[in-house]
């Protein structure tokens, strides 16, 4: 059976559909300065932990870039970082025992900050999230706010119509709660306008994501441990035992 | 390139330490009026970045009250106690500009977490002159890249000053290290030519005097395989080449002094000639022309 065309009451344009995205907006606005005002200031890193992980570096930049050293100096760097790497120097805590499990995140005090942040942060968004769709549905449930102009398959349905249970109404009628779900995903753009920073946007829409676990990185000792043995098997080359040849070559003053 | 990338490629690289007194101040009045006109995609962390350049900039021309009214938007942005970059913009706000000696010690010694690695690099900068031995600030080096090994700023100056004391084989093991983190530095490679070049000019009937010759050769060599229109790297080798022509040494190894002498010649040549470099590179090639 074919549905009669509805007709919209103007006024609802007017209560219901410039309301909902004017307060989606407000709602942004206010929940990035929230945001901002609860991001905690980075914590410095310990000189002991940046001393760890640069000499880790230096070591793996050494086992790249090698061939700039004559054998002498390749040879007493190398002894030299060999020595340090293995000896526990950089090492800026203790390193546990082979058979210590590694500690829960969830009891470890410097973890445990990180994943409090987190949850704090994705607890704020949610309650925000439950608030806005509460008021949403108080006040805008089972309305229908505009008709799309253009044609659309029946699988968007449930994406544009939450909220209506009629199975025959056509699918470019978009439902409040509809219109709210787009709007929350659309609005970067309004945002972008706004802020003037695109990338403020972009991290509001970051935040909507769970962010993934922390990754426990393997303990230290063991990483220079296996830098040093990398280190004692590199066969020495130089890159400038025939650079006279390469320049003649390149200059054509001579033919290989 | 983009005026916006431009700067903060000068800020990135804070190239603005090596211009020119009328390069700092053209670049000084380009950024004004770059900010005037804010470009739409300049993003937040850019436009702060490009006040810090205004900052430095004004400093460095000996625009105080600009340097004073820039650090205040910064500081009114991003507070003033925790940052360490702040600090810093502090720290060289004070030390260039107060009539006290001390005011930018004193303003180190005033914050609380003093375990920050620039902070550390400044006072160790201040402190300079102020050692009472030169092993003191050796000391005081080392211990900052044993921190920090891959600050190739306190490598350098680890490594040149260990030139200033004579200690040239200390200098080359030091500065080597800038290898390993930038490993196509075309400077550091001009550089260490230029040590090798003094250890074999500090004693030249040395036993092992054509080595240290042949490694500046080699040295320069390289700088110039990275950088084709290098006036350094180019002079380096036009001397060292032509030194080596006299000395003992293998035929076929002598025949290829020979033409990189005359390679480096003509090249130098060229490049005064079609003016590809800069007036002062010019100047410097056209000397070295003259008194080789």
């Amino acid at each position: 059976m074919q549905v009669p065309e509805l007709i919209i009451d103007p006024s609802l344009k007017y209560w219901a559909l410039f309301p909902i995205t004017f307060a989606m907006i407000l709602f942004g606005l206010l929940r990035q300065n929230i945001n901002l005002l609860l991001t905690p200031t980075p914590k410095k890193k310990a000189l002991s932990k940046r001393r760890e992980a640069e000499q880790l570096e230096k070591a793996q930049l050494f086992k790249r870039n090698y061939w700039n050293l004559p054998l002498s100096d390749f040879k007493a760097k190398q002894e030299w970082l060999i020595l340090r790497l293995t000896d526990g120097t950089f090492i800026a805590e203790k390193p546990k025992q082979e058979n210590e499990l590694p500690q829960n995140p969830l009891t470890d005090p410097n973890a445990s900050e990180g994943l409090m942040n987190m949850a704090k942060n994705s607890f704020g968004n949610m309650i925000a999230q439950y608030a806005m769709m509460g008021w949403i549905n108080f006040f805008f449930t089972g309305f229908i706010l505009m008709k799309l102009p253009f044609p659309l398959t029946y699988k968007f349905k449930q994406m544009l119509q939450a909220g209506i249970a009629t199975t025959d109404l056509d699918v470019r009628w978009v439902s409040a709660i509809s219109w709210y779900f787009i709007s929350t995903l659309g609005l970067s753009s309004v945002f972008n306008v706004l802020y003037g920073d695109t990338t403020i946007a972009s991290t509001l829409n970051q935040q909507q994501q769970p962010s993934a676990p922390a990754v426990v990185s393997p303990q230290a000792n063991r990483a220079m441990e296996a830098e040093a043995n990398d280190l004692k098997i590199i066969s020495h080359k130089y890159v400038l035992d025939d650079v006279e040849s390469r320049i003649l070559h390149q200059y054509n003053l001579i033919t290989k | 390139m983009s005026l916006k990338k431009k700067f903060l490629e000068i800020h990135q690289l804070a190239l603005f330490a090596t211009f020119e007194p009328s390069k700092t101040n053209e670049t000084y009045l380009d950024l004004i009026n770059f900010l005037k006109d804010k470009d739409d995609s300049l993003t937040q962390i850019e436009y702060y970045n490009l006040l810090e350049l205004q900052f430095y900039l004004a400093l460095i021309s000996c625009r105080d009250e600009v340097a004073k009214v820039t650090l205040d938007r910064i500081i009114d942005k991003f507070g003033d106690e925790d940052s360490e970059r702040i600090a810093v913009l502090k720290i060289k706000y004070l030390s260039a500009t107060s009539s006290e000696e001390d005011a930018a010690l004193n303003y180190i010694e005033s914050r609380k977490g003093k375990n920050e690695i620039h902070i550390l690099k400044s006072t160790i900068a201040l402190n300079k002159n102020k050692n009472n031995s030169k092993d003191d600030y050796v000391v005081l080096l080392k211990g900052l890249l044993e921190v920090t090994p891959l600050d190739v700023e306190v490598i350098s100056e680890l490594g040149e000053y260990y030139y200033q004391l004579g200690h040239f084989d200390k200098a080359i093991f030091t500065l080597q290290d800038i290898l390993l983190v930038q490993p196509f530095n075309h400077l550091t490679f001009a550089r260490l030519g230029e040590i090798y070049n003094a250890i074999y000019k500090r004693d030249p009937k040395a036993k092992d005097a054509t080595h240290q010759l042949i490694q500046s050769q080699k040295h320069f060599s390289r700088s110039i395989e990275l950088c084709s229109n290098f006036v350094r790297g180019w002079s380096g080798l036009y001397i060292s080449s032509k030194e080596l022509k006299t000395h003992k040494v293998d035929k076929n190894k002598l025949a290829n002094y020979d033409k990189l002498y005359k390679l480096s010649r003509d090249k130098l040549k060229e490049i005064i000639d079609l003016k590809t470099a800069t007036n002062k590179d010019l100047e410097y090639a056209s000397k070295i022309l003259q008194s080789f």
